[in-house]
């Protein structure tokens, strides 16, 4: 006879909370993540911010980013630019909110090949343990000894520079962060009684590490991801201004800093404004990820009592 | 000591994978090493003669033998020639050393001043205005990066109000080479000092809940010694391990920094040679930063031991 059909409940009815408790509890993590610490509000609104700067770069952005006008060079911001033109006489405003489609690309790209290659590692070291956790942990522990520019460099001297691969030298140089913090959690999670109790009942590997491990710390992961974002675009805006990352006429504020700096006197803007941004973004993730962070962790306490 | 020896004997695979990483860096880039040291389209030139150049490389050993080649090589302290100048790599690296180094100490003593005291403060009146403006600097200071902070910096104290350099290394007198250090300095430390401004607030924090600052202060001694003779000794232990971490990103920190002020030191030749494709350079720069990393490290955990007599070594 089939497992399900002896035990169906278990497979296909869930615990559920009732609906009106569920809302509470969303209610209350809304109000912990936003309104609690102020901070978590502020850094709430710069990263959607970003977000619909982002997404909707092309309906906001006054003017075409690469669009040249010669006769109007070097302007201080008026009402016509915002925030100024640059050498070529581009609109600043309309470059700084196409860049920020650059970046949070970047950033969430990178984020994600990071958890992938990293996840598989973490998961994969953790759950199977033995000789092959001992292998990927000394490898993780090998080049969590070096910082991360010096790893995102490494993998650029092989790559070379250009979009796709700055995403995939900041992912993979973020690699071992995301085994170490998983593999730790998967550990945790192996040990507790619903995974036994999975097991019990014949849950295959995959179904215990997919339906009962990953769920369980996924508010790790948001967290890590939330502040690795803000690490990644930071990285890609410095290997860019290094003449290492994206290439100019993309408007990465990278590119656009060190574009700026040859006219520091003349134009301050062009080089301090997308530097500015760069600085209000990563801030902005490191507040949301700080307070998602509290937020969540007192979610997982209140649930384990 | 025995520890010192472990430790120590700890180095050799961390250092032979870094090695192994090296090596296969120049292996895995496309591209076909001679034609990048000829500097010109292999195209015109004869066969036999790329042969020659190949087995005087050895570049037609197996690879296996090139890797032994090369670590024998490196023990004996011989990095490689660079393509684009022919100079031996270590004597590019020896000339720039001494600017990365000082901005590397530079930075840390700039974050030492600033960090620790402002943690301190603000641990000592929590929830004061005093600590919400340290916390939110030190939060501004983690998240500014470095190539805009330099760029502002050289506008404000360069441009503005000429009291700095803008850019170099300055050469000759200790007085210019100090001038020309201040701004990336300060650059380079800033993220550093808010890191170690909000580790040094936290670790005291939790030195002044504990109970013998409670004593302390009941035996009547001044709130002055105890915070500096109790507590800060009991929450050194964290920082110090930050700090040592701290100098090992201040090193590779100046890549970015040396380019925004134009200093000529490791991180200013990185990216010249990753730019020019000279690999030779490159692996040779990876290995003197990653070296100087391993080691700090070591040297971190060996001073925790001396400061904590509680951190057993056994």
């Amino acid at each position: 006879m089939d497992r399900a059909q002896t035990i169906p409940q278990l497979r296909d009815a869930p615990f559920r909370e009732p609906p009106s408790t569920v809302w509470r509890m969303r209610r209350q993590f809304l109000r912990r993540l936003l309104w609690t610490r102020k901070t978590g509000g502020i850094g709430a609104l710069i990263v959607l911010a970003l977000v619909v700067l982002a997404v909707a770069a092309p309906l906001l952005a006054p003017y075409d980013p690469a669009d040249q006008d010669l006769t109007r060079r070097y302007k201080s911001p008026s009402a016509q630019n915002l925030l100024g033109t640059d050498n070529f006489g581009r609109d600043m405003l309309s470059r700084v909110i196409w860049g920020a489609r650059v970046s949070m690309l970047v950033g969430v790209v990178a984020v994600l090949i990071s958890l992938l290659v990293g996840g598989f590692l973490g998961i994969t070291g953790g759950y199977v343990g033995g000789i092959l956790d001992q292998v990927i942990c000394s490898f993780v522990e090998t080049l969590m000894a070096f910082p991360f520019l010096l790893l995102a460099l490494t993998i650029i001297t092989v790559l070379g520079p250009g979009l796709f691969n700055v995403m995939l030298a900041i992912g993979l140089a973020s690699v071992p962060m995301f085994a170490r913090v998983l593999r730790a959690e998967v550990l945790a999670a192996r040990e507790r009684e619903y995974v036994t109790a999975a097991r019990s009942i014949g849950a295959s590997q995959s179904r215990i590490i997919y339906r009962h491990i990953l769920p369980n710390i996924m508010a790790s992961l948001i967290v890590l991801g939330t502040t690795r974002i803000a690490t990644a675009v930071l990285t890609e805006s410095s290997l860019s201004f290094l003449g290492l990352g994206i290439r100019p006429p993309t408007p990465s504020w990278g590119v656009m800093v060190a574009e700026g700096r040859a006219f520091l006197e003349r134009a301050p803007w062009i080089a301090l404004v997308p530097g500015a941004i760069v600085l209000v973004t990563i801030l902005g993730f490191n507040l949301f990820g700080d307070s998602l962070r509290d937020a969540l962790d007192v979610r997982l306490r209140h649930v384990r009592k | 000591m025995q520890y010192v020896i472990r430790r120590l004997i700890f180095l050799i695979p961390t250092l032979l994978s870094m090695l192994i990483g090296v090596f296969m860096l120049l292996h895995l880039t496309p591209g076909d090493p001679v034609e990048m040291l000829l500097d010109i389209d292999t195209a015109y030139v004869p066969k036999e003669q790329l042969d020659l150049i190949r087995k005087d490389l050895g570049l037609d050993r197996p690879l296996y033998e090139q890797f032994f080649r090369y670590v024998s090589r490196v023990i004996r302290g011989d990095l490689g020639t660079s393509y684009r100048s022919k100079l031996p790599v270590t004597q590019h690296v020896r000339s720039a050393a001494v600017p990365t180094l000082h901005l590397a100490l530079g930075g840390m003593i700039i974050a030492l001043l600033i960090g620790v005291p402002a943690g301190i403060v603000s641990a000592v009146k929590p929830n004061t205005l005093t600590d919400y403006v340290t916390v939110t600097l030190s939060m501004i200071g983690l998240s500014a990066p470095t190539f805009w902070l330099g760029i502002l910096l050289i506008y404000v104290f360069a441009f503005r109000l000429p009291w700095f350099p803008m850019i170099g290394d300055g050469a000759g007198s200790a007085i210019s080479v100090l001038k020309h250090l201040v701004l990336p300095a300060f650059v380079i430390g800033v993220h550093s000092a808010a890191l170690l401004a909000r580790l040094t607030r936290s670790a005291m924090l939790e030195a002044l809940s504990q109970d013998y600052i409670r004593t302390a202060h009941s035996k009547g001694l001044m709130p002055r010694v105890v915070i500096i003779r109790h507590a800060l000794r009991n929450a050194a232990i964290p920082v110090v391990a930050a700090a040592g971490t701290m100098f090992a990103y201040s090193l590779t920190g100046s890549v970015v920094v040396e380019m925004v002020f134009s200093r000529r030191g490791l991180g200013y030749l990185m990216v010249g040679a990753i730019n020019g494709r000279d690999f030779p350079l490159v692996q040779g720069l990876i290995l003197v930063f990653g070296t100087a990393i391993v080691l700090t490290n070591l040297v971190t955990d060996l001073l925790i031991g001396a400061i904590d007599p509680r951190v057993s070594h056994g």
